[in-house]
């Protein structure tokens, strides 16, 4: 099976029924992808295909196809994502282990709306767990990244 | 700012004065031109600094705050630090009690345990370091100084990357001096792993990855104490992946060419389990028999007596109420995993783990490798908030290893964790009281539970009142209240639930029975439930005082249609006032939490502020709506659908006050915000609807017309 992450094309022998999560974290050893629930509660496995966030611990890499898939190791290109930047700038990681999926569903939220209001990050992130309770600061990183975009 | 060292902050840090000059490992001595200067402290040529940390990195910020200590006394630009986790061994254990050496990360220790002995680290390395630049000089070394990793005299300078070598062969002082200055501590020094968190390049220890690993999954009774009955592991077997079915005494592993299939064939399973004893087990039982616990005529602990508070309740209490708290689980969000590599001669362990030096024991047990050739390597933790403090997650690795050839990985499912943890147990709390013009004429408060210490400790250290009293923490001691006639005792009541330290341990209930006792009382006397605190703090506790003033004026007066409620609680040798400011228009809304605190000194503000919006957003988690029940002996909840943790639409804005007592000893950081975000949040509960919420969680309770 092919896949293409992060614009690369990578080579898999998984069982297609093999979440997506696990071929890219034991597969291909991309462990940026973190697993926390699986069943699509938590938000930690989060990744885009196309340009949308999944939930990658429930999706069958049988049903990825041809999407391109986008990973936290691939979100900033060669460098960081403004995302990124706002989340180091507001130091809001703590343990970490559900930043990848914070930032992977902050990612997409800006692109599908550019200048968020506090109940667009209320709906686009509630899905994503943090059980070191950084959200005032992924609020604020969020804003602050939606004015680095702008401008 | 400027800062004196005092008798008592030197003192606070005694017990580990000692910097240990012997260094852990070859590695760490260094090759080439960098060396080591001590057990802490590594410089190389290029002017790296490496700084080995003793403390586990679960999201506390301990991998900057503890680097910050070496830093000031080194003198060193905070771009050169590195860190890396250290080994096992007896340089970087704490000494916690006589006979109880271990290196373990709890309690809210670090700061507190390592501040003398790091700055005496970095003071230490620095001085070597002026001593080899003085030796290459010919001067003496009192005519030395250092700026940001050069030593200079006169016209000579050196960078201690050029000098590391040299002052590796220096003697290492016996007592360097502490320069006691203030350019890093203090200071808001970013994250070292801030970087490596939002790329994903951060290693935890499910993200470790050996040469021709394999990785399994396990289950274990689902019945507290059970053990494996028969097993039918013909359909997992029949999964390609699979490799193996390993059956042990009271767990089940699947093992696989990778995590996927291994977790396929737990599923697969058909296993008949032995429940053994506790198979009845259920809440309502539990909760039965702690309240029994409450009669007056079952053997309690004193904690707590002064004056003639049963006498004065013999004729009845004005005030009389139960309370109760639920078994809670602390949900770290990586799964519990571990990985080990065994060979004839050899053990190796990666874990995310708080207590190593129990790990590379259990190690030595499990596999007959003698300790000398067994290596704990700490990764990052995915959080750990206590639960990583048992290594039952690393044992069952041990002993998956000793019947797999090639290292293996066990990674846990979130269900399995849950229904497998080392829970906050489960207590109740009574309280009769007498009412009064100002001051509470009486105040008898008992509270029922185990003590968690039972399961950790044995011999003569369970005599001492550190262990007896353990339950009652929070209540007695560093209570600022001085009650006329007050007795507060505990009545011990077990069960065979597994229980541990969850965030803020036996805090976490007994803020929240004190705290919004306080304001029960203050309700039936008609008095201003601060002021009735400001009344009862004594004046020995004055720095409670101001953290209550402080908190109180940052709340000022809640806008139109919300309500504050306000709670205050020292715990692991800090204070934390809370203001919670609610709503309950269209359903109960925690709209803003006010914070103050005293840890003495900070270290780094900003983490500092992080640890208190993350200790009250958990504790806020808790109340509002965890709750583990238990039914037939087993735990009923598994995931984050049915056990639901606080989510950003639920998150309230932390605002952190920080009060500085420089004089007082340091205290910790990463518990505090928990205990007192419950009774806050349920006083202006109060408040908005006059109902008082006695049992947690919250919205198990709540009846919003």
């Amino acid at each position: 099976m092919k896949l293409t992450i992060n614009g690369q094309v990578h080579e898999t022998e998984a069982e297609p029924g093999t979440p997506l999560l696990w071929v890219l974290r034991d597969h291909l050893a991309m462990t940026g992808t973190k697993f926390g629930c699986g069943m699509a509660q938590c938000g930690a496995c989060t990744v885009h295909l196309n340009g949308v966030a999944v939930r990658s611990c429930v999706t069958p890499v049988s049903e990825v196809g041809e999407a391109a898939i986008t990973t936290i190791e691939g979100i900033g290109g060669e460098g960081l994502h403004p995302v990124q930047e706002a989340w180091i700038e507001h130091s809001v990681p703590q343990c970490g282990w559900c930043q990848s999926g914070q930032i992977m569903s902050a990612c997409a939220l800006l692109e599908a709306r550019p200048d968020p209001s506090d109940e667009d990050i209320d709906a686009a992130m509630s899905a994503n767990i943090c059980r070191c309770g950084t959200y005032p600061r992924i609020r604020k990183a969020i804003k602050a990244a939606a004015k680095r975009r702008e401008g | 700012m400027s800062f004196t060292p005092t008798r008592r902050t030197v003192l606070a840090g005694l017990g580990a004065l000692i910097v240990c000059v012997r260094l852990p490992t070859p590695a760490w001595a260094g090759s080439g031109a960098g060396a080591a200067l001590n057990a802490f402290v590594r410089i190389d040529p290029d002017d790296t600094v490496t700084i080995l940390i003793p403390s586990s990195e679960m999201g506390q910020g301990i991998n900057t705050s503890l680097p910050q200590l070496v830093a000031e006394e080194l003198d060193v630009a905070w771009e050169k630090i590195r860190v890396e986790h250290a080994p096992e061994d007896e340089a970087y254990r704490l000494k916690l009690a006589p006979g109880y050496v271990i290196m373990v990360t709890g309690g809210s220790n670090s700061v507190k345990y390592w501040w003398t002995p790091l700055q005496t680290a970095g003071a230490a390395a620095r001085e070597m370091l002026i001593a080899a630049a003085a030796a290459r000089w010919g001067v003496d070394p009192e005519q030395c100084s250092t700026e940001d990793g050069v030593v200079r005299s006169g016209e000579n300078s050196a960078r201690y990357g050029e000098l590391v070598g040299e002052a590796a062969g220096q003697k290492a002082p016996k007592k360097p001096a502490l320069r006691g200055r203030r350019a890093v501590i203090g200071h808001d020094k970013p994250r070292l792993d801030l970087l490596d968190k939002v790329t994903g390049a951060c290693e935890f220890g499910m993200d470790v990855k050996i040469p021709d690993m394999v990785q399994a999954c396990a289950i274990a009774s689902p019945v507290f104490g059970g053990r494996v009955g028969a097993v039918d592991d013909a359909a997992t077997r029949a999964i390609p992946g699979v490799l193996d079915v390993l059956v042990f005494e009271d767990f089940v592993a699947v093992v696989a060419e990778t995590w996927w299939p291994a977790r396929r064939g737990i599923r697969a399973l058909t296993i008949t389990w032995d429940d053994g004893d506790h198979a009845q087990l259920d809440s309502d039982t539990i909760s039965e028999r702690l309240h029994a616990g409450l009669d007056d005529g079952v053997k309690a602990n004193r904690g707590h007596c002064h004056g003639k508070a049963t006498k004065r309740l013999k004729d009845g209490a004005d005030l009389e109420v139960t309370y109760e708290v639920p078994y809670l689980d602390h949900q770290t969000m990586e799964p519990m995993n571990a990985t080990v590599r065994l060979t004839e001669d050899r053990c190796e362990i990666w874990a995310g783990t708080q207590n190593q030096t129990i790990v590379r024991q259990d190690a030595e047990a499990i596999t007959g490798i003698p300790l000398e050739n067994i290596d704990v390597h700490t990764t990052y933790l995915g959080g750990g908030f206590g639960r990583r403090g048992n290594n039952d997650f690393v044992q069952q690795a041990l002993k998956i290893a000793t019947r797999v050839a090639r290292p293996v990985q066990l990674i846990w499912t979130r269900e399995e964790g849950t229904r497998h943890g080392w829970y906050r147990p489960a207590f109740v709390a009574r309280l009769r009281a007498k009412g009064g013009e100002s001051r509470p004429g009486a105040f008898h408060l008992r509270i029922a539970g185990p003590n968690i210490l039972n399961r950790y400790l044995q011999g003569p250290l369970t005599k001492l009142a550190m262990f007896t009293h353990f339950p009652m923490e929070g209540l007695i001691e560093t209570c600022p209240y001085g009650f006329d006639h007050v007795l507060i005792e505990h009545a011990a009541v077990e069960f065979a639930v597994p229980i541990g330290f969850w965030r803020s341990v036996g805090h976490s209930h007994n803020a929240f029975f004190m705290e919004s006792m306080i304001d029960e009382l203050a309700h039936i006397m008609g008095v201003d439930e601060v002021e009735l605190r400001r009344e009862l703090i004594t004046e020995e506790h004055p720095r409670f005082r101001r953290v209550l003033d402080t908190v109180v004026e940052a709340a000022g007066s809640p806008p139109e249609g919300r309500f504050h409620g306000v709670a205050l609680h020292e715990s692991f040798g800090s204070i934390c006032g809370q203001v919670a400011e609610v709503s309950v228009d269209g359903g109960l809304r925690v709209h803003k939490v006010y914070a103050a605190i005293d840890c003495g000194q900070v270290v780094n503000p900003d983490i500092a502020r992080a640890q208190i919006m993350s200790g009250a957003i958990y504790g806020l988690s808790a109340a509002l709506g965890e709750k583990l029940t238990l039914k037939r002996g087993r735990i009923e909840q598994g995931n984050f659908h049915d056990y639901p943790i606080l989510r950003m639409v639920d998150a309230p804005e932390v605002e952190t006050h920080i009060v500085e007592t420089p004089e007082a000893p340091i205290g910790g950081i990463g518990e505090i915000g928990t205990p007192p975000v419950a009774p806050a949040v349920c006083n202006a509960i109060f408040k908005a609807t006059g109902q008082r919420i006695r049992r947690l969680p919250i919205l198990d309770e709540l009846e919003l017309s």
